[in-house]
Order: C-alpha cells, then structure tokens, then sequence
C-alpha cells in the first residue's frame, strides 16, 4: 500500500487521524517552526509550519497556522472536535534557526523568537513538550507519523533524527 | 498592493537589469578569464508565497545564497541565489581557469560564491545608479548552502509585512563548459518601488 502523504506548505498546517493520513511532512524550515501535537491514545495529531510568534493586528493575513499561538488554539479545537482529550495532548517541535550569521548582536533573530513563543505557549495551554530539535543554523525537513507520533527531522547533512 | 508597478516602468527596470546583466557577464569574463555570454534577463513581480517556487520546483532543493543588505535612497535587502547544479557549473568554471596547483576540494565554493554575489549585486546595483541617479550601497555579503525556503523563510516574512511583491530577476550565463543561473531577489523596504520608478520617470525622456 502506498503511503498517503499531506505536504504542509509554509504557513500552513494540517490535523488528522492514522486513518486519514500515514505521514504528514514539511520542508524547507529555517527559521519557521514545525509544530506537532499529538494524541497518542486517538492516534491523532497535525502539524504546522508556523512563521511568526505571535498574531497582532485585528485581521488574520496570514492562515491561522502561520502564527504560533493562533496554531495551537486551531489545534487545541481541531484535536478535540474529533475526539480527543486536551489532557492527553503533547507536543513536539523542530525549527527555529539562524540560517546566516547574525548581523545584529544582541538582538534576538526570528528563529529565537519563534522558539521562545512556542514554548511560552504550550506552556500556557499546559501542553508538555517532549521533544525538540530547535535553535542551530540548519535548515529541516520534518515527517510526522501519524500512528505513533513519531517526528523525523532531516537536514541536508543526511543525519535524520526521531524527536 | 499599495504600489503597483506599472508596464511602463516594469519595462525601465528590465532596461536596467538588461544594463546589468551586459556588466555583469563583463566582470565575470575578465574575473574568469573566460568569455561568458548572457541573456537579457527575465523580470518578475512575484507575490511572496510563490518566490521560492520560481527558483527551485521543491522548497527543499539546496541553494547557495548570498543575503546583503542595501542602503542609502533606498534601503532593503537583496539575494544573490545560484541552485545546486548551477553553482557546481560556476565552480567547475572557476577551477577550470584556476592556476596550476590550486585544487578543486568542494563541489560548491562556496566562498567564491559570496564574492561572486558580492561583484554581480554590485554591478546590478550601479547599473540601477547610473539609470534612477539614486545613491545605494550594498552590505558585505553572507552566505550559506542550505534548502531554498529555509535560507528565504525568514526575509519573505519581513517583506510580507511591508508588501506582496518581491522582484525576481533570473539571468542565464553561457560559458563554454555549460549555463549557469543566477537568480536576484530584490526584497525592498516600504514605498522603494515607488522612489524607483519616480525617479526613473524624472530620469526618462519626456522629463528631461
């Protein structure tokens, strides 16, 4: 059988169970964060590919899933809309780099700052987060298996690593 | 959009990058030793979202690129990106041409690169000078090898909040050993197109 496979573009996301999808993946990371939660006991979970910390402004310009905190409450809806409990979510995360050196010290780069929403977040939502590939200078390529909630993170180097 | 550009000046600006591309093949062919042809040069205006795919057909193909910023009557920032096979071409040339003794150790040089993007952006750059009569300089350029959307991701969000469009100029260079592709993003802050083109419409005949 063929896998069925769901390619989350930037700024966008997806959520579903094992039996819609086998894998849902990401390319291409930088400084975005690739977002996961999970439910281990339904066997469901998405994945976003977030852009930015936080949504400020009055309109959405972007897709919910672009921003880190309207993610996980998109999430949070999604997951428990097709039974899941929010007692039993948990969270991965990969992402968050600095792809050049950076040219302003001192100052916190989009990557770090990602990383530093997300996990303020999950926090707030009381979701643990139990793994975690983030910060580095590396862009990443993610896969997300939908029946174990397994996240495989690849880098150009070849090396792939389950989170 | 706020600035739409307009046929009109679209077409002042591929008269420019034209200028550019012309300058550019002449730097290379001296930097090289080598004549190297070139074709005028394509032009676009393309939303954010579509960049990379108008450079790479998958986000995670690999590109060496070359971010600097720019300053002066207009700021912003420009990328110098050669694809994978397009720098392993670039650095087979330069090795080609390389004295004696000096060895080819990497597929892609990576710092040859930089400066290459350095002198071309630089070229590009005065051409764009000599033709709107504004001042710009450029930064010392970065650079690193990675995949597309994770080298862009973070410069086409800071444009996303400023503006939808970014331009793409693609240029094909012919070498006797194969082509290579550059491709030149220019990501500018606020109202630059609009600075541009007016003083590219004051510099036009018909104002003089």
């Amino acid at each position: 059988m063929t896998e069925r496979v769901y390619r989350v573009a930037m700024g966008k996301g997806m959520v579903g169970s094992a039996s819609d999808w086998d894998v849902i993946t990401s390319s291409g990371i930088g400084s975005c964060i690739a977002l996961v939660i999970y439910d281990p006991i339904n066997m469901t979970g998405g994945l976003a590919h977030i852009m930015l910390p936080a949504f400020t402004g009055s309109s959405y310009k972007l897709h919910p899933y672009a921003y880190a905190d309207s993610a996980v409450k998109v999430f949070i809806t999604r997951l428990t809309g097709i039974g899941s409990d929010k007692k039993s979510l948990v969270a991965k995360a990969a992402g968050g780099a600095n792809m050049f050196t950076n040219n302003h010290p001192g100052t916190q780069t989009v990557g770090e700052q990602n990383v530093l929403s997300v996990k303020l977040i999950l926090e707030k939502y009381k979701i643990p987060l139990i793994g975690a590939d983030l910060g580095g200078k590396k862009g990443r390529s993610v896969e997300l298996k939908l029946i174990d909630g397994g996240l495989f993170v690849s880098t150009i180097e070849g090396e792939i690593k389950e989170i | 959009m706020k600035n739409r550009i307009t046929e009109e000046q679209l077409d002042y600006l591929k008269e420019m990058m034209n200028i550019g591309a012309g300058n550019a093949a002449g730097a290379l062919s001296q930097l090289l030793n080598h004549n190297i042809e070139v074709t005028i040069p394509d032009l676009y205006l393309v939303p954010v979202n579509e960049v990379v795919g108008k450079i790479v057909d998958d986000p995670s193909k690999l590109v060496v690129c070359v971010p600097m910023d720019f300053s002066g009557d207009v700021t912003g920032k420009i990328f110098f990106i050669m694809p994978e096979k397009d720098a392993e071409t670039f650095t087979d040339l330069l090795f080609l041409m390389a004295p004696p003794g000096v060895e080819q150790t990497d597929k892609v040089d990576m710092e040859a690169i930089a400066e290459i993007g350095n002198i071309v952006t630089g070229v590009y750059l005065d051409a764009i000078e000599s033709f709107s009569k504004l001042s710009i300089s450029h930064s010392v350029p970065l650079v690193s090898f990675d995949m597309a959307q994770a080298l862009l991701d973070e410069s086409l969000i800071i444009a996303k909040g400023d503006q939808d469009e970014i331009l793409v100029v693609i240029n094909t260079f012919y070498t006797k050993i194969g082509e290579f592709t550059i491709f030149l993003l220019i990501v500018p802050r606020f109202e630059i197109i609009d600075i541009l083109c007016d003083s590219i419409s004051m510099a036009s005949p018909g104002h003089d």
